[in-house]
């Protein structure tokens, strides 16, 4: 193993920064984004054929089970998207205590108002399907 | 489980490491790759929900949008993301994998990764060609 190995070394099987609950929260939002992100390619890109249209997108989130897949997924995505970004964050030195015990409070505001920037699209949608 | 804080730096550490000429093996490589396709897919993820807010000001504009990511480029940038995808899911895998079996061969598991990236980019080239 070469030197530059030995100081990542430690992402192996260390559990990584601050808090077991982050940590489980990054590993089991990434094992559902495995199955479900090429789920949702698959729907887009070869389930549905022709270009992709308001009329279109309307009409399969019409059905409870698109509606819950899609937002459900965003939020999966999201959430681990900015777990991603609070380690990448957490790894500066010199942040000091203050700073470090604010990024997670930061994370989850700017997650939960783009959550809800999400949830007026899906809105848009349902108003196109007129529902 | 208790020892959950991880000595931060780690991003300065492997940048001074490489700087004096330590070559970076395939694990530290592997890492440094699944960072950068990790923020680039967050950014996606921004420009995703971007484009498809164009559905705020109505059908007709996203329509417009829609028309825009049905471009030759636009495809090209959007194949180049898949392999983006495909890297990112196989090494947290590999992630995974390595957290169960501390023991399982760096070498082996980053060739399964590259292969596994290669194959199934390849095979689902058919579905994302412009």
């Amino acid at each position: 193993m070469g030197e530059a190995d030995a100081a990542v070394n430690d992402t192996r099987t260390a559990l990584p920064a601050a808090g077991i609950g982050a940590w489980l929260g990054l590993y089991l939002t990434g094992m559902f984004l495995v199955v479900f992100v090429p789920a949702h390619l698959w729907v887009l890109h070869y389930a549905s054929v022709g270009p992709i249209s308001a009329r279109a997108v309307a009409e399969r989130l019409r059905t409870p089970f698109f509606q819950v897949l899609d937002l459900g997924l965003f939020a999966v995505a999201l959430s681990h998207g900015l777990l991603g970004l609070r380690r990448v964050l957490l790894d500066f030195e010199g942040l000091g205590p203050r700073v470090q015990r604010t990024i997670p409070w930061v994370l989850l505001l700017v997650g939960a108002a783009i959550f809800a920037w999400g949830v007026q699209i899906l809105r848009a949608f349902l108003r196109v399907a007129g529902m | 489980m208790m020892e959950v804080w991880r000595r931060p730096g780690v991003t300065r550490r492997f940048l001074v490491r490489v700087r004096r000429g330590a070559p970076p093996g395939v694990g530290a490589l592997a890492w440094v790759a699944h960072r950068i396709t990790g923020l680039v897919l967050l950014g996606y993820l921004f420009l995703h929900l971007y484009t498809l807010g164009s559905i705020l000001q109505g059908p007709a504009p996203f329509d417009t949008a829609m028309a825009l990511m049905a471009q030759p480029a636009v495809r090209l940038l959007e194949l180049g993301l898949v392999w983006v995808v495909l890297f990112h899911a196989f090494n947290g895998i590999r992630l995974i994998v390595l957290h169960l079996i501390p023991a399982a061969s760096q070498r082996a598991l980053a060739c399964a990764v590259g292969a596994a990236t290669v194959v199934v980019g390849l095979a689902s080239l058919p579905l994302f060609l412009p």
